[in-house]
């Protein structure tokens, strides 16, 4: 596939990649394109590739946008996933993120503790498409709907590549 | 005092930039240096996170948080990586001492190295909670302007991947293109049976189209098949009305002429007739 239409469909590319050589072959070329047509940047080092665009914005599976807690908890999830360690459960994963959101001041129960875990395995699921995550032993459309833990594996590099320098203003 | 190993004191390196400082800069610095505690012996010694656990006075589950920042740290390695829930939840991932991990151990327990915590460099976690704070409160398109300032990943284009979408499948026409083959080739059928059952009468003189011809040894060779050893051979075909006969006639020689070539059955007579004119 052309490098281009990759980054197109996969804007993240974890290291291993079959993709990836070809994007740091031409990266010079692919960020001018990304810049020029779609006002797109792109960041390659050694976990992998990713393109940045200040207007994102992510849609869930079935093709709703992201609802603002969803925002919110892939944000902890980015922020969590670095010290997780390469294998974690999701039920762990959670457990992490929803002690973090408690130190943010998010109440992870105002909406109930069920659409809580969607919205976590919603912004887990966005970090699969991605390949931050990957499933080892169960699914998170199962962690999801039922609770059903799940054993997940984790690219740290990865995870740390997708924080803007600088942050949101 | 630690040697000349590469070490930085940052928080948010990569294991491809071991941080092996970075467990004297978290608040709870002491627990980090009781799990490496735990770890320090022999050069071999691995332990699960519950044997560190049980070793340091802590759960399990907290024992294997810190094992695996510290393995991202480069002071730990871990061994197994575990495939399912139940080996995970077993604990058969094993962690033990990196080189690095071991000498930065020695070295801090021998000079008492104290680092502040003040100098330790702000986490990422740190803004991307309090980020994830204003988001929740935010609405949609505030939401996801904070989104895009702070991670900026955008949705995948599935037709760049994918290509246009295919054409929609006209049911209709499909059908139609389908009925206009079986019938042009019914009509062939029928041509040809046609031609054959007009040249029965003279069949070892008649040239046949292709299609007469193809019919024809179409037909010959089904009879060939339900031959009986020394026998007569027979096969009726309703689809085009006709029967194909082959007579035993020893030493008669009888030659098929077709637009692809020539047939000679050796010891054969061949008789075409309508299946309706044998009742």
């Amino acid at each position: 596939m052309d490098p281009m239409a990759t980054l197109l469909s996969r804007p993240v590319l974890p290291a291993a990649d079959a993709g990836l050589p070809a994007v740091r072959r031409r990266e010079t070329e692919l960020a001018a394109r990304l810049g020029d047509e779609y006002g797109r940047g792109l960041l390659v080092d050694a976990a992998g590739a990713r393109v940045i665009d200040p207007r994102a914005s992510l849609l869930r599976a079935d093709g709703s946008p992201f609802t603002p807690r969803m925002y919110a908890c892939l944000l902890l999830a980015v922020a969590v996933l670095p010290s997780v360690g390469a294998r974690v459960t999701a039920a762990e994963l959670d457990a992490r993120v929803t002690a973090l959101a408690g130190e943010a001041g998010i109440d992870p129960g105002a909406e109930g503790p069920l659409a809580w875990r969607r919205a976590v395995a919603e912004a887990l699921l966005t970090l699969r498409a991605w390949g931050v995550v990957g499933e080892i032993d169960g699914g998170l459309s199962g962690y999801a709907e039922d609770g059903e833990d799940a054993l997940l594996a984790v690219d740290a590099a990865l995870a740390r590549l997708l924080p803007l320098e600088g942050g949101a203003s | 005092m630690l040697g000349a190993s590469p070490v930085t004191a940052s928080g948010t390196g990569s294991p491809a930039s071991p941080t092996g400082l970075a467990h004297l800069l978290v608040p709870d610095s002491g627990s980090y240096q009781a799990v490496l505690g735990a770890l320090d012996g022999d050069r071999e010694l691995r332990l699960t996170a519950t044997e560190v656990a049980s070793a340091t006075g802590g759960d399990p589950d907290g024992a294997r948080a810190r094992l695996e920042r510290l393995v991202a740290w480069g002071n730990v390695t871990r061994t197994d990586e575990a495939d399912s829930l139940v080996a995970y939840r077993a604990g058969t991932v094993r962690y033990g001492l990196t080189d690095l991990g071991r000498r930065i151990l020695r070295a801090v327990s021998a000079t008492s190295v104290e680092v502040a915590a003040a100098t330790a460099p702000d986490p990422p976690s740190r803004w991307l909670a309090e980020l994830a704070g204003r988001v929740d409160a935010a609405g949609d398109e505030e939401a996801a302007r904070l989104y895009a300032a702070a991670i900026g990943v955008p949705s995948p284009e599935p037709t760049a991947a994918e290509g246009p979408p295919p054409p929609a499948l006209d049911l209709a026409a499909a059908r139609e293109a389908v009925l206009e083959r079986d019938g042009r080739a019914g009509r062939e059928l029928a041509r040809a049976s046609g031609e054959l059952r007009e040249a029965a009468a003279d069949l070892a003189r008649r040239r046949l189209s292709r299609g007469a011809f193809r019919l024809l040894t179409d037909l010959l060779g089904r009879a060939l098949a339900q031959a009986a050893p020394d026998g007569d051979a027979y096969v009726a075909d309703a689809p085009t009305g006709l029967e194909l006969q082959l007579l035993r006639a020893p030493g008669v020689r009888t030659p098929l002429y077709g637009e692809d070539g020539v047939i000679t059955l050796d010891g054969f007579k061949v008789r075409v007739a309508p299946l309706d004119g044998r009742s």
